[in-house]
């Protein structure tokens, strides 16, 4: 009986918090934010959706930099933007809630949503709800609802621009560490289109397998000429690591999203002859400004950037039509200029193209 | 604009009914520890979107979802038939990452990391269930039979035999009942329910990889059978509404955004301390967990 009592209390305060602080209809004072628009001014709001706890953190952290940093120059062109971030930690249902909430109760006028499992979920969410929605995936088509603008690099292409070049260097066998996540699948298909005959191994990817010591212990035996591994900055300390301690050097295919500083300040001498398919790297300007954002230098300026570009755009268009008015706002997104920062040239077909490199590294 | 909101928490709320009662079943009123739990979730979610993917009806997606998910429970029931504890716990793990890792790796079927986008919405005798409210209906129903189902199976003279071989199998044994055809009939169902609960999942989400079915996502599913208490459906449910609920207040607090993610995932864990702290047996236990 106890029990019963004890369940319908937590249940009761549940349903009355979830409900008070949703009825409670006043702007955000202090503790509170409850997502009832300022009347008297227009302010843009953009629902952010990324993650900021999980493995991929450090990116939603860089995201979170380069959105803010173009929030504060918003403000000088007089657009008033409020950002609503939302952590869904890699999980389609959390994206899909969160979704739920920006649209419904932060009446946001777009949202910008990260990698796969987000980006499809919150897709379904806002059928027929006139928001757009910008997602950053390595895949190469955009989402079939027309809503849906997708940036970032394309794993297939670029991978596949990495496989020729090592091919035209004389590589003849070729391997990849391939992480189990949607971009490493994508970059082991691009390595394929150039290469019949590939060595694959697996790793969890994001940061989340620390020991891939007998990915290379089998890839060295396979006996490859060059190794492919997209991943994220602690993907490749770690494969570096294994291949020191292994004393299995070869030349690498990398991103530029883990080539970092720390890369190359712990083993330089490991990533002669290695390619890197990336976007232009960012200034000096724009990577003071985001370490003076974040309080420290991130582990990449990527995700900061694609924020920064993104959400300026998105909020120049809001700005300029009508609300809700979901063709004038695409249609102004869509004919964004193009930009210097990671060499975005503009959107086709709903995609954003920037100007990838492919470089050897000396 | 908050019934949409509702609606959805209520759906994500009926589906975790139905995969943590069919659990309970398994942990609580069969002592069996099982950890294999979300495979069956992720063989339905599977079966289900790759049937409704290729143009067959949503029905008989959902009927094979848990047939086919109950058929994995009877294998892995077999092997693991006299096992117990964390042996069984370990055996049922291993099941678990057996499944994730074929549903990554199986590239022709599953499209392994990359997912399956496009799960149709339910369309049953030619109403589609593109509303959510309909859907909540749809969800609600069919966690109100899964209950009574299973609520059927436990206050039975199965049930009975059922909570024996939790209490002591060796006495259950000598007085002639079958361990192993309980068990299996325990996980077999349990596994039902859970590929029903996953079909209703891949049609809700409309997107499944296996991220959405690695081992962490057994944690809340625990949560629930603890904090509801083993043996009490009723409080497995009212633990389900509590753990979907329970973050929710916490993204109407303005937290910095430099916080924002961190912050919620503590005082989330803080507050299920609390509760396990007030009531160690759970809301409705009536067995301890050992």
């Amino acid at each position: 009986m106890k029990g019963i009592k004890l369940g319908i209390a937590v249940l009761l305060l549940l349903a009355i918090s979830i409900l008070g602080v949703a009825y409670l209809g006043s702007e955000q004072t202090g503790t509170f934010n409850l997502g009832s628009r300022n009347t008297t001014a227009r302010e843009v709001r953009i629902g952010i959706i990324d993650d900021f706890s999980g493995s991929g953190a450090q990116w939603g952290e860089s995201e979170r930099a380069g959105s803010e940093l173009a929030v504060k120059e918003l403000k000088s062109e007089g657009i008033n933007t409020k950002l609503i971030f939302e952590d869904y930690r890699l999980d389609a249902a959390l994206a899909a809630t969160s979704a739920q909430k920006l649209v419904n109760f932060d009446s946001v006028d777009a949202i910008f949503s990260e990698y796969v499992p987000a980006s499809v979920a919150v897709s379904s969410v806002l059928k027929d709800k006139n928001i757009i929605h910008i997602y950053c995936a390595g895949s190469v088509s955009p989402l079939a609802e027309n809503y849906n603008i997708k940036t970032f690099m394309d794993y297939a292409e670029n991978c596949k621009q990495l496989a020729l070049k090592f091919k035209e260097k004389g590589v003849q066998k070729i391997g990849v560490l391939k992480a189990q996540k949607e971009f490493g699948e994508l970059c082991l298909n691009g390595v394929k289109e150039v290469y019949s005959n590939v060595s694959i191994e697996e790793y969890a990817g994001l940061g989340e397998e620390k020991d891939v010591r007998t990915q290379i212990v089998k890839l060295k035996a396979d006996g490859i000429e060059a190794l492919v591994l997209p991943g994220i900055e602690d993907d490749l300390l770690y494969s570096l690591k294994a291949m020191k301690e292994l004393n299995f050097i070869v030349p690498l295919g990398l991103s530029s999203e883990e080539n970092t500083q720390r890369v190359h300040n712990e083993y330089s001498d490991m990533l002669k002859g290695s390619l890197v398919f990336g976007y232009k790297e960012v200034s000096q300007w724009f990577k003071e400004k985001i370490d003076l954002e974040l309080g420290k230098k991130p582990t990449t300026y990527e995700p900061a950037a694609l924020g920064y570009i993104h959400i300026k755009q998105l909020a120049r268009a809001i700005n300029a039509c009508p609300a809700k008015d979901l063709n004038c706002i695409k249609a102004s997104v869509l004919a964004s200029p193009s930009e210097e920062l990671l060499g975005f040239r503009g959107f086709v077909d709903r995609k954003a193209v920037f100007d990838i490199e492919l470089k050897e590294l000396q | 604009m908050i019934e949409a909101y509702i609606i959805h928490l209520l759906i994500l709320i009926g589906i975790y009914i139905i995969l943590s009662i069919s659990l309970q079943l398994s942990i609580g009123f069969t002592g069996s520890f099982n950890l294999g739990h979300i495979a069956f979730f992720c063989i339905g979610a599977y079966v289900s979107a790759l049937l409704t993917l290729n143009g067959y009806p949503f029905l008989l997606g959902l009927a094979l979802a848990g047939i086919i998910s109950a058929i994995f429970g009877v294998v892995l029931a077999i092997p693991t038939n006299k096992l117990k504890g964390d042996y069984l716990a370990l055996a049922t793990l291993g099941f678990s990452f057996v499944v994730y890792a074929i549903a990554l790796n199986w590239m022709e079927l599953t499209r392994g990391p990359l997912g399956l986008p496009g799960i149709p919405k339910p369309d049953i005798l030619g109403i589609v269930f593109s509303d959510n409210s309909m859907f909540l209906i749809l969800t609600l129903v069919i966690a109100v039979i899964s209950y009574l189902a299973i609520k059927r199976i436990t206050i039975s003279p199965f049930g009975r035999v059922l909570g024996a071989m939790r209490d002591d199998e060796l006495a259950a044994r000598t007085l002639g009942k079958s361990a192993f055809k309980a068990k299996t009939i325990s996980l077999a169902t349990a596994a039902f329910f859970a590929g029903i609960a996953g079909s209703l999942y891949a049609h809700y989400i409309t997107f499944i990889d296996p991220s959405s079915f690695a081992f962490m996502q057994l944690i809340p599913l625990l949560a629930i059978v603890i904090i509801g208490g083993l043996a009490s459906l009723e409080g497995t449910i009212i633990a389900a509404i509590i753990i979907i609920l329970l973050p929710e207040p916490l993204r109407f607090i303005g937290f910095p955004s430099s916080v924002v993610g961190p912050a919620r995932q503590i005082i989330y864990a803080l507050l299920l301390l609390a509760i396990l702290l007030l009531r160690p047996k759970g809301i409705m236990g009536k067995i301890k967990l050992e």
